[in-house]
């Protein structure tokens, strides 16, 4: 075997042109495997992200039916009790309370969600207090200030400072009118709240909307967002009694789709490109080196080299391409991955307020470099690697010494 | 011949050539013995290099049998048979011999390391060969730096190297010049004589039909003639 | 959108403006339509005024409201809330298509986009879009009597009412009885588009109002909520009054 393994070598060293061809060729593609993975990876978390810890939350509580006809009255019972208790359990929670409305601005108008939070619980779940585009997130000191949505900024042509009036029915069946100033608009979020978020401090909506206790929907957040999220949802849903408890995946199917369906995708484009860029290149360089050298390998069958001899040479010879050019690959593919990670690609002129399944893209594409993102496309690499070489090295440890001799 | 080291038992092989069968050997009988310096000749297309195939174990026959050393090759399956060359033949072949890669030493060891032949012997045993073939001094020549010769020298050495029943040489001094031709066959008589090694051209070259001390004439795949030289 | 039967006009006059409009009103030689137009006839007003109560129930709250409205041909209605105190003043347009609402409490008028149409009117079964819709009904229905007789013990004459066929309708029909001897209409059930009830009116307390007996409220049942109502009781009507235009003006809105 020392001997397959010199010769091998040797082959490599003597056609060095089309051995330098091969190795850059498939670095090249593990390079680009590497900077796809890492920037799908960017992708999918930048949008788990965006679903989960802008709005949504790892897991929701609700009163049964809500979601699908929120109404005032499907209130949460005693949300403070329930608080502590998820706080007790090691993780986050703040209650929320929604309303809807309209709001105006001069003779512009435009339908609202009305959202109100507990401030400092909501800054510990979620990071939308992070996401403003202009003006500065909620105060509770400051009841009379709103956070707007996006669109919605846009819908009524008001900015940071400008006075917003909504108009309601309050809990009680009465009117519920107020007149609020813009404290902050929100960068895209999401869909619904670019559209018709209006954000106020919790104290300010019970007194607008009449509603002096309870909460719509209470918001919980595993403090590292690691380890199972069916284990935290169990354990939600055990404190949570007859409410109904989601997690994220349920309450945003679409994008949890998306998520999941992106990382069987990424497998597949992986395979494709892996496919034709190595197994093209490695195939062909390979086949071309078998045929060269087909007299060569007759005369080696001649004399007695045994067909497996054969086949582990020209592993010998593909499985060390194969290395250097996964050295190759990785030291480009990961020094890109960690620059785009840092900088991003800025698509800001591109995909201004795009969403995707109802969550915005965020403009600055960032790569995200794991073990996973660097290390699946060098596997990928030598497993093509090693699948299309199969059919040259069958080709050359099979073919009748007779034919590859005489062969001219 | 009582010591006959390869026995052709009414030998046929049979192409299809397009629709139309071509019978390369047809029903050939043939017995060569130890220490024979025999040469196959005939014109081209008269069967030689089929016959040296089918002794040789790189190709089987289509009826008869193939003996060596009393073995029968067609019941030898794809790995014995490689077995087989690899340690009763010997074959030189009219070019493209080496391994090109491999020096002139690692060529000469390289049927012996398949062997699995001790290091130690292996090195007493090629050095000494190379001696033989007169190639001392160029171990460490690739293919590519030795002379036609020089690579046919190295083939010869490869072959005996290993003591085998026979070696087969097909067309050994086609690619050489007259003067390259006769030092070869100087050596290989002179082994012949000396080391017993057995010899089986196939050739129409007439230096060596002329050196041959057996020539097997074919015409058509059939013997045309078998005339022993004294 | 689909028309609504129901606007401002009725909760104004409830049944003046309401028939003025009736389909039925439109010319037929057929006799139900014949009746109807006469039922339409007696209701006949081209200005009003009035003074309602509007009780809602819901399952959360009870409310009750005092308003006056005023209303002028079928495109301008003005609601004004007279008490609670809290809601004093609160005014709701209808000017053509459009609905303002003046709020009080913040001094600002707001239209209100499409987005808000079909959410409560003051906290009612009533939605904005019943206020806004025309109800121009003559030219959305076939109508023919499907009962006439003895019921409860009075005579009536009943009515199902199916949309044409490139009517812009929600409903899937609307069948109306009134009382034969003297055309006042007694129930008007609304069914969906799979021939379920939507909603109920009401009509009761027979009072003379604008000169004729008239039934002086009107209750809204939602099928799906049955144990709930807006019922719409009047006070005062009148009808024919002169009102200028410009009284179903923005500016007007706000005047207390």
């Amino acid at each position: 075997m020392m001997d397959i393994i010199k010769i091998g070598f040797r082959n490599l060293i003597r056609n060095r042109h089309r051995t330098v061809v091969t190795t850059f060729a498939m670095g090249f593609a593990g390079f680009i495997m590497i900077l796809f993975a890492s920037l799908m990876q960017g992708m999918l978390q930048a949008s788990e992200r965006n679903a989960v810890s802008m709005d949504v939350g790892d897991i929701q509580i609700h009163v049964a039916g809500f979601r699908d006809d929120p109404d005032l009255y499907k209130q949460i019972k005693a949300p403070d009790v329930l608080i502590k208790k998820i706080e007790t359990a090691g993780l986050r929670a703040a209650p929320r309370l929604y309303g809807f409305g309209l709001a105006a601005s001069g003779s512009a108008s435009s339908g609202v969600q009305l959202h109100g939070l507990n401030v400092p619980l909501e800054r510990e779940v979620t990071e939308i207090h992070k996401h403003l585009a202009k003006g500065a997130w909620l105060d509770p000191n400051d009841p009379g200030g709103v956070v707007i949505g996006r669109r919605l900024a846009k819908t009524l042509d008001i900015s940071v400072g400008s006075e917003l009036i909504f108009l309601g029915q309050s809990a009680d069946g009465g009117i519920a009118n107020a007149v609020y100033r813009v404290r902050g608009v929100l960068k895209s979020v999401g869909d619904s709240i670019d559209r018709s978020g209006l954000f106020m401090v919790e104290t300010a909506f019970r007194g607008l909307m009449v509603l002096p206790e309870g909460a719509h929907e209470i918001a919980v957040m595993r403090p590292d967002r690691r380890g199972e999220l069916s284990t935290a949802k169990s354990q939600i849903a055990s404190l949570a009694g007859d409410y109904e408890t989601l997690d994220w995946k349920e309450i945003r199917p679409t994008i949890a789709r998306l998520l999941e369906m992106a990382d069987t995708q990424l497998i597949i484009i992986m395979i494709i490109i892996t496919y034709i860029a190595v197994a093209t290149v490695v195939l062909n360089a390979m086949l071309m080196g078998v045929f060269e050298r087909i007299r060569e390998f007759g005369i080696m069958k001649a004399i007695g080299v045994k067909p497996w001899q054969i086949i582990g040479l020209i592993y010998v010879e593909t499985l060390a391409q194969t290395a250097a050019a996964s050295v190759l690959a990785l030291g480009t593919g990961w020094a890109a991955s960690v620059y785009l990670q840092k900088n991003g690609i800025d698509l800001t002129h591109i995909v201004s307020g795009a969403s995707v399944g109802g969550v915005a893209i965020d403009p600055i594409w960032r790569a995200q470099v794991s073990a996973e993102t660097v290390m699946t496309p060098i596997l990928f690499l030598f497993i093509m690697a090693v699948i299309a070489v199969i059919y040259p090295a069958m080709k050359a440890a099979f073919i009748r010494p007779v034919d590859a001799i005489h062969d001219q | 011949m009582t010591s006959a080291i390869l026995q052709l038992d009414a030998v046929t092989k049979t192409y299809l050539q397009g629709k139309v069968e071509v019978h390369a050997v047809d029903g050939l009988s043939l017995e060569i013995a130890r220490g024979e310096f025999a040469a196959l000749c005939g014109p081209s297309g008269s069967g030689k290099t089929t016959v040296l195939n089918l002794i040789g174990g790189l190709d089987v026959p289509t009826k008869g049998r193939v003996l060596l050393e009393g073995r029968d090759l067609s019941s030898l399956g794809r790995s014995a048979l490689s077995s087989l060359r690899r340690d009763r033949i010997g074959f030189v072949f009219q070019a493209y011999n080496l391994i090109p890669v491999m020096t002139a030493y690692e060529n000469a060891e390289f049927v012996l390391k398949l062997q699995g032949v001790p290091e130690r012997e292996c090195r007493e045993r090629v050095m000494t060969i190379l001696e033989e073939v007169g190639l001392q001094g160029l171990e460490q020549r690739r293919p590519d730096e030795m002379s036609g010769g020089q690579q046919q020298r190295v083939a010869i050495a490869r072959a005996i190297v290993t003591h085998p029943a026979i070696v087969l040489a097909d067309e050994p001094t086609a690619n050489v010049d007259s003067a390259t031709a006769e030092a070869l066959l100087d050596l290989m008589e002179q082994l012949n004589q000396v080391e017993k090694v057995t010899f089986l051209f196939s050739t129409h070259d007439p230096r060596v039909m002329k050196r041959a001390r057996r020539l097997i004439r074919l015409r058509d795949g059939q013997l045309e003639k078998d005339e022993v030289r004294v | 959108m689909k028309q609504h039967p129901r606007g401002l006009s009725l909760l104004v006059a409830i049944l003046p403006i309401f028939f003025l409009v009736h389909p039925l009103f439109a010319q037929s030689q057929n006799e139900a339509e014949k009746i109807l137009r006469h039922v339409d006839d007696l209701w006949r007003g081209e200005s009003s005024s009035a003074e309602m109560t509007m009780k809602v129930k819901t399952a959360h709250y009870t409310r009750t409201l005092r308003m006056a409205a005023w209303s002028k041909g079928k495109a301008n209605t003005l609601v004004r809330i007279i008490s609670p105190l809290k809601e004093k003043g609160t005014a709701t347009l209808k000017s053509g298509k459009n609905i303002f609402t003046y709020l009080p409490q913040t001094d600002r008028t707001i239209r209100l986009t499409s987005g808000m149409m079909m959410g409560s009117w003051m906290g009612s079964h009533f939605t904005n879009d019943d206020l806004v819709k025309e109800t121009r009904r003559e030219d959305d229905y076939e109508a023919k009597i499907t009962f006439r007789g003895e019921r409860a013990g009075q005579n009536v004459i009943e009515f199902t009412l199916i949309p044409k066929l490139d009517a812009a309708v929600v409903w899937g029909k609307v069948v109306l009885t009134i009382r034969s001897a003297d055309y006042i209409p007694l129930e008007e059930v609304f069914y969906d588009e799979e021939m379920a009830v939507a909603r109920t009116f009401r009509f009761r307390d027979l009072k003379v109002l604008g000169g004729q007996l008239r039934p002086a409220v009107m209750r809204i049942i939602p099928a799906d909520k049955p144990e709930e109502y807006t019922e719409v009781i009047y006070e005062t009507l009148e009808l024919n009054l002169p009102v200028e235009e410009a009284f179903f003006s923005i500016a007007n809105l706000k005047r207390r």
